[in-house]
């Protein structure tokens, strides 16, 4: 072990040195254990069982582990006993920036934002880098998917599903497409402490930047017009990869965060035919209504954040996915920030119910929603019969800061749990010669 | 007359009178040279010789500039070389005296500061001094005029100590123009190196010390030491010249002989209202004849400023409404800013009600001419028409130790008088007149014919029309005016406005649309006043004359008038002051309280771990008693805490809540003279916020920016309670000092390397101690010769550091830098008192531990820079385990809400017991901070800190109930939910409020009153990205004042 450890070490530099997780070979059974299926209105399942084979869910239930033919497992699965643990689906991070930056400070370690002001053509998982010392990281917080969004201009780009293990980028990305980033511009003027502009000024540029974004927009409907009538056509890349956005086969993941951006952003694109994510939200509630009858879904960007303005209630942040969810808004639930802290995910969500939120909904809002977003609900976000084996075991309370993650699998393959964290720990518990006392953050079972 | 008052009264004149007879500098006159006869005698007027105190009919005897008499005009026997002046109908009183004119000093300045023997700071030319600028510019002089000024103490403005002031006449070139000999006290200012301002021209990069408000005091402080150590020499060099170095020029010193020793008056030009009361703190430390220019904005901490007792020169700078255009826009508008915006009016008679010494002030208005308006809204909101005047008068020649000539009407004072034809500012009256040293002066506004008052029909007029049309005439001379308005048939009406408005007595002259009186085209009339009637001769285009004639005696105003449907508010709501003023604001100060804890789950954060079931009673701020079933005192409140976990206060390591002016003042490397105590705001919201989230005591502290940077603050968290009870008593004086990446940021300076670190700080503590020697050796005696040395402050810290009365909270991360200033302290002697950050300290926790150093960090920050790619999250329990004492902080005004699960992430990496965990954001950092033996645990005797949670705190799905501090309760769930409708309805009703006051203006910035200098071509750049940068903040909903990020301890802030 100690041997081992220390040459993971002496190979850990500057780059994740863990090996990403081969197939999934022998029949997993979880058994005895809570289970969040997140799938909505359902209670918890206590003494819960799933069995896990060939990547997928193919059977689950509460008390003695049967199977999808109500066959008892064979003797050689692996059984994990989860008597007094929990089981959730794999956290989805609905907004993210993981693996397209390792440290803000430094430029070259930097791809978010794309130069200039549309840029549809970029997509994000062509830049998230396998090997980033931050996924590993994540997953020990449970996040085991990211909806990686890109950051730059206005139209920033494609964001794209990732499962955060894997050899190759190839490997990682779920849904290299999932719909078009596009950052709204402020609707209100800011006031003068914040900037030299006047609310004049401020206005003007308002006015461009919306004109620009129609002007773009109608361009490429013209575009994709004149192409089908003619295919002759020089092409023009930006406007091909907004073709699905324009239609509303994919959505349009728009960047708002007050009533009067969500507002004007709602109204643009549903007349437009689009379909709109909010990605933001503070001021949603105030605007609800248009959410609720265009049914369009919020991505929190963070629970554990200061209110906006100084009049705002303290708890204002903590309690807007509580105020959303209970006007049947779909809310799912991001850290609004830097991708280094998105282990702490489950610790906004968890705000998110000491404010208000049922219990259930938190870890659907990490989960279930961010699935549904990315488009891939019928496979990933929750636990149930012929889903993929995307699932975490919890050694308590999913919602508890002092939980573990103890096991975590990704389409039935048994996920690696260390990171250049835990070797530095273990490196420097070595020179302290202090036995290890630390948590169960042992290789989940191969 | 009594006689001292006689021989001041002589000299005066003496003065006063020969410098007006020289005149050197007249040109010879070709021709009769006019006499300059000041004989005068004002009659028949309604004299306020003081405020409050008025004669009708009298009369007002001036002879040279002085008056000679003054009293009912049956009883003042008028000379008969006096020339007589009717003044019936007019008020008299005292000429009004501008306390604060400011006085571009921007060129003057600059040259004194490069001039040889200036100060280091650029920002330090008291040298300078009214009388070297330009005189008062005529139209300026003409302006204060026409408000009724006659004198005005005129200051430069440039810079920190900006100069000295004197006290000019507001007369008229030549002989007009004078100026009471004598000083009228230094004008000292808290002002920052504006943007755009630069040390050195080849230097785009770095800003002129001091870029903060707190350096900006350091700097007042300093000087002030400066000058008296520098007057102390120049003494004991005379007295003991031999083997001294003879005294150095340094004019910028001398002239602050007599202010830093109290005998000369220091006005402080405070913008904000903190600043108010951080000039009231230096005026006590050095014991300064103070005087302050407020910013208008007292009233939010009424008290505590009058409580200075320090005169106070009051603007009438009310912020405007708000920018409120769209519902969605009102959104962002606060209730502080509403209630500051509805609340200003008042500010003057509610510092005068609580008995402050105040006057009135026309500086800081963007247009002079708003004055009056402005005033007006004041005595709509409670000033007295006495205390007006008083505030014009009797207060400011008080201020200005001038009580002798200036500020009342009486005999033996300056012949200064202001006229007005009707109530003091009041919408109808003007000033007419005003005399100076016994000259008058029309206060007409240019432009104005002099005589329109004049014209004897004022009013509303039937006009006798041959078509019968009812037709009226509205003369309106004061503002030379005249409308017709028209009654149509079907009893709508119109109006038709005469142009060319000529007015005299009983004469006048217009053009106005044939309409008007049922003739066609551009008429020309004439208008004439005869034995009580308007005749008006019409002339038409083509010459045609008709006469009309109106009823002269004014007509009834119509009731009829259509009433505007849209009710107009005419002043602003009166509010309630909550303290602090606006958000979550209290109404009475909260009190202390005897409270009994019955049957929690307490978290002692003493060996004893966590008690069940138990009880904790507190009294007088302290707990009084702990444990089961203790029998409630009669006095004492109950709170049911079944179900309930009790924790002590929550202690934060490491805060830069609530500094007002920068966090960092990082112009210069080493910055330890600079105090966050002098810049606390207790009315920051943040600090509510984190009471809602447990905090009871934070550590606040310098930024990162520089590698010595300032003295530290612990405070406890007194929300509503005056800033002087903060400060947590006990708490071991600190500085802050930074490594690694932050400190060698800023290009073009020493240190750039870690290396130049090790050295720049070891130069420092060599200083100090050489500094430390010096000072103990002139205290016992053992120094030859000479005077004291000279006070440092910046060293005298660093002296204190090695005397161990001083702890170091150092910013670190790499474990090389951890040990290089561990090494420096073992060799300097003394112990550091925490690593903050300290995130890789985990690798050398056993070097921390030996040396005897605490370690704050954050539980699981890390990557957001290079030095914290190898943060892990265990290193919290791994450095404990070591030895080391730990505990986590913020360093963020987001994270500071819920250290409780901070904490929590000690069992999570470590597998501490949650008792410990809890103690690294309760008793460790109490200790680190040198207050473990008063908080941070729940033990009989210590200060009543407690919060009382709904759950485990250790979950972040438990929610903060109470916080108590010192036996108040500063936060409570409840109370503030209940409180939610109301304060949303109470912005909701000043917003209306706002837009029904009129066209609102945008809110003006602050800190723009600074002349900015025209920044080069790069500067520009960066500030115009800077702006960039912040509006796409706004756009993303994210508030500029929470920018500063993890571990960049305000690195990246922005002066608001």
């Amino acid at each position: 072990m100690t041997l081992a450890l220390t040459a993971l070490i002496t190979s850990t530099i500057a780059q994740s040195a863990l090996v990403p997780a081969p197939a999934q070979t022998r029949t997993i059974v979880i058994e005895h254990a809570v289970i969040h299926t997140a799938i909505a209105a359902a209670e918890p399942l206590r003494d819960g069982f799933v069995i896990i084979e060939q990547g997928k869910i193919v059977a689950m239930g509460t008390g003695t582990p049967v199977g999808a033919h109500g066959e008892v497992p064979s003797a050689d699965v692996l059984r994990i006993d989860a008597s007094g643990m929990h089981v959730t689906p794999g956290f989805i991070s609905p907004s993210t920036t993981l693996g397209l930056v390792e440290t803000l400070q430094v430029r070259a370690t930097d791809d978010r934002a794309e130069f200039g002001a549309f840029h549809p053509e970029v997509a994000s998982w062509l830049a998230v880098n396998p090997d980033s010392n931050l996924l590993p990281v994540a997953r020990m917080g449970g996040v085991l998917m990211a909806l990686v969004m890109p950051q730059g201009g206005t139209v920033s780009g494609e964001a794209s599903l990732m499962r955060l293990d894997g050899w190759t980028n190839d490997e990682l990305a779920v849904v290299k497409d999932v719909g078009t980033v596009l950052r709204w511009p402020a609707t209100e003027p800011a006031p003068r402490w914040f900037t030299s502009k006047s609310a004049d000024e401020q206005e003007k540029a308002r006015r461009s930047a919306l004109r620009a974004i129609d002007d773009f927009f109608d361009a490429a409907k013209s575009y994709a017009r004149a192409i089908a009538a003619d295919p002759t056509l020089p092409r023009d890349l930006r406007f091909e990869r907004l073709g699905d956005v324009l239609d509303g086969t994919k959505p349009l993941l728009i960047e708002a965060a007050s009533a009067g951006q969500i507002e004007s952003a709602i109204l643009w694109a549903t007349t437009r035919g689009m379909r709109p994510i909010i990605v933001g939200g503070d001021g949603a509630p105030a605007v609800a209504d248009l959410l609720v009858t265009h049914k369009v879904p919020v991505v929190v960007q963070g629970v554990l954040r200061l209110p906006r303005f100084a009049h705002d209630e303290y708890d204002s942040a903590y309690t807007l996915p509580a105020r959303l969810a209970s006007k049947g808004i779909e809310v799912a639930i991001a850290t609004g920030d830097e991708p280094s802290n998105d282990r702490n995910l489950v610790h906004h969500a968890a705000t998110a119910v000491a404010f208000g939120l049922p219990r259930e909904e938190a870890i659907a809002a990490i989960s279930r929603v961010p699935a549904h977003l990315a488009g891939v609900d019928a496979l990933y976000g929750t636990i149930a019969t012929g889903r993929s084996g995307t699932l975490l075991v919890h050694d308590g309370d999913p919602l508890e800061v002092t939980t573990h993650v103890v096991h975590a699998w990704i389409d039935g393959r048994a996920i690696d749990l260390r990171s250049h964290q835990t070797d530095l720990k273990g490196k420097y518990e070595q020179k302290y010669a202090v036995p290890a006392q630390l948590p169960a953050q042992q290789p989940a079972p191969r | 007359m009594n006689a001292p008052v006689f021989r001041t009264l002589l000299s005066l004149i003496a003065v006063l009178v020969s410098t007006a007879s020289a005149l050197p500098q007249t040109p010879p006159v070709n021709g009769p040279v006019p006499a300059d006869v000041r004989w005068d005698a004002i009659q028949h007027a309604t004299v306020f010789t003081s405020p409050g105190v008025q004669i009708d009919d009298a009369t007002i005897l001036m002879r040279d500039g002085w008056i000679a008499a003054v009293g009912p005009t049956a009883q003042v026997a008028v000379p008969s070389g006096a020339t007589l002046h009717d003044r019936r109908g007019k008020r008299v009183m005292a000429g009004f005296i501008e306390p604060a004119l400011l006085v571009d000093s921007a060129t003057h300045a600059q040259r004194a500061s490069t001039q040889a023997g200036a100060h280091w700071n650029a920002f330090v030319t008291p040298q300078l001094s009214t009388s070297e600028l330009a005189p008062i510019a005529s139209g300026l002089r003409g302006e204060l005029r026409q408000l009724g000024f006659a004198v005005a103490a005129a200051y430069p403005d440039s810079g920190i100590f900006r100069g000295r002031g004197s006290i000019e006449l507001l007369g008229d070139a030549p002989r007009g123009i004078q100026r009471l000999p004598g000083s009228a006290g230094q004008f000292v200012g808290f002002g920052r190196s504006p943007r755009g301002t630069f040390r050195r021209d080849d230097d785009e990069r770095m800003p002129a010390y001091p870029n903060s408000i707190m350096g900006a005091v350091a700097l007042i402080r300093q000087t002030v030491n400066d000058a008296r150590w520098r007057a102390n020499s120049v003494a004991s060099w005379s007295v003991q010249p031999l083997g001294n170095d003879p005294p150095s020029a340094a004019p910028a010193l001398d002239a602050l002989r007599e202010a830093s020793a109290g005998r000369e008056r220091i006005v402080f030009d405070a913008s904000t209202d903190l600043d108010a009361l951080r000039s009231g703190v230096l005026a006590r430390e050095f014991g300064l004849n103070a005087s302050i220019l407020a910013s208008g904005t007292e009233f939010r901490h009424l008290n505590e400023v009058v409580a200075m007792r320090v005169p106070l020169i009051v603007p009438l700078d009310y912020p405007t409404a708000p920018l409120l255009t769209t519902a969605r826009l009102a959104e962002s508008v606060s209730l502080r800013d509403l209630v500051t915006w509805a609340a200003a009016p008042s500010n003057l008679s509610r510092l005068l009600a609580a008995g402050a010494a105040a006057s009135l002030t026309t500086a800081r208005l963007d247009r002079r001419a708003d004055f009056p308006a402005r005033v007006v809204e004041a005595i709509e909101a409670g000033l007295t028409e006495t205390q007006l005047l008083a505030s014009l008068t009797t207060s400011p020649a008080a201020l200005l130790g001038r009580t002798d000539i200036l500020g009342t009407i009486a005999v033996g004072k300056m012949a200064n008088l202001t006229v007005s034809d009707g109530p003091l500012y009041a919408k109808d009256s003007r000033i007419t007149e005003v005399w100076i040293a016994g000259r008058a002066y029309d206060a007409a506004p240019a432009g104005t014919p002099a005589i329109e008052s004049e014209f004897r029909m004022a009013g509303r007029f039937a006009v006798d029309r041959a078509d019968q049309v009812h037709c009226v005439m509205a003369v309106d001379p004061k503002h030379n005016k005249i409308e017709f308005e028209l009654m149509n048939p079907d009893g709508s009406s119109r109006s038709i406005a005469a142009e060319s408005v000529s007015l005299e007595s009983l004469r006048g002259g217009f053009q106005v649309d044939g309409s008007a009186l049922g003739l066609v085209g551009p008429i020309r009339c004439t208008m004439r006043v005869d034995q009580g009637a308007i005749q008006i001769d019409a002339v038409a285009p083509d010459g045609s004359n008709t006469v009309f004639s109106a009823d002269a005696a004014p007509i009834a105003e119509e009731s009829s008038k259509p009433v505007n449907p849209l009710p107009r508010m005419r002043s602003r709501p009166s509010v309630v002051l909550t303290q602090p003023v606006g958000d979550f604001g209290l109404t009475a100060i909260p009190a202390r309280e005897r409270v009994l804890f019955r049957d929690a789950t307490v978290w002692t954060s003493t060996p004893q771990g966590i008690r069940t079931h138990t009880d904790v009673l507190i009294r007088d701020g302290v707990i009084e008693q702990i444990g089961a079933n203790i029998v409630a005192p009669v006095d004492a409140r109950v709170v049911d805490c079944a179900g309930r976990h009790l924790t002590p206060g929550l202690i934060d390591c490491h805060s830069h809540t609530g500094i007002d002016g920068g966090v960092n003042e990082w112009t210069q490397a080493c910055t330890a003279e600079v105090r966050i105590n002098d810049v606390i705001d207790p009315d920051d919201v943040g600090w509510y916020r984190e009471l809602a989230g447990g905090l009871t005591c934070a550590n606040q502290l310098h930024g990162s920016a520089n590698p010595i940077g300032g003295q530290n603050s612990v405070v406890k968290l007194k929300w509503g309670s005056p800033l002087a009870e903060w400060p947590a008593v006990g708490a071991r004086p600190g500085i802050k000092f930074a490594l690694g990446e932050n400190v060698v940021r800023p290009t073009g300076r020493y240190p750039q390397t870690r290396m130049g670190v090790e050295a720049f700080m070891r130069d420092r503590f060599r200083a100090a101690r050489e500094y430390s020697a010096a000072h103990k050796a002139a205290a016992t005696g053992s120094r030859a010769g000479g005077c004291a040395p000279q006070v440092d402050l910046e060293l005298q810290a660093l002296a204190e550091i090695l005397d161990g009365t001083r702890i170091i909270h150092c910013h670190s991360y790499r474990q090389d830098e951890i040990l290089m200033l561990i090494r420096l302290a073992d060799e300097f002697g003394f112990t550091i008192g925490t690593f903050q950050h300290i995130l890789e300290g985990y690798k050398v926790a056993d070097a921390i531990a030996r040396h005897g150093a605490g370690g704050s960090c954050f539980s699981d920050w890390w990557a957001y820079k290079m030095e914290v790619m190898d943060a892990i999250p265990w290193a919290g329990a791994m450095m404990q385990s070591q030895g080391v004492l730990m505990s986590f902080n913020s360093d963020s005004g987001e994270l500071a809400r819920h250290l409780n699960t901070e904490a929590a992430k000690a069992v999570k990496y470590g597998n501490l017991a949650p008792a410990r965990a809890l103690e690294f954001v309760t008793i460790n950092p109490a200790k680190q901070l040198g207050i473990g033996d008063r908080t941070g645990s729940i033990e009989v005797g210590k200060d009543a800190d407690i919060v009382v949670w709904s759950g485990d705190p250790l979950s972040p799905m438990s929610l903060c109930e109470q916080t108590w501090v010192e036996g108040t309760k500063r936060f409570d769930r409840l109370e503030d939910l209940a409180a939610r409708a109301g304060r949303e309805s109470l912005r909701q009703d000043l917003i209306v409020a706002a837009l029904q006051l009129g066209k609102p203006i945008e809110n003006t910035n602050p800190v723009a009153e600074e002349k900015p200098v025209a920044p080069s071509r790069l500067r520009a750049r960066m500030m115009s990205q800077r702006d960039d940068d912040l509006l796409d903040l706004w756009r993303r909903g994210l508030d500029v004042r929470s920018l500063s990020r993890a571990g960049v301890c305000g690195c990246d802030e922005v002066a608001p």
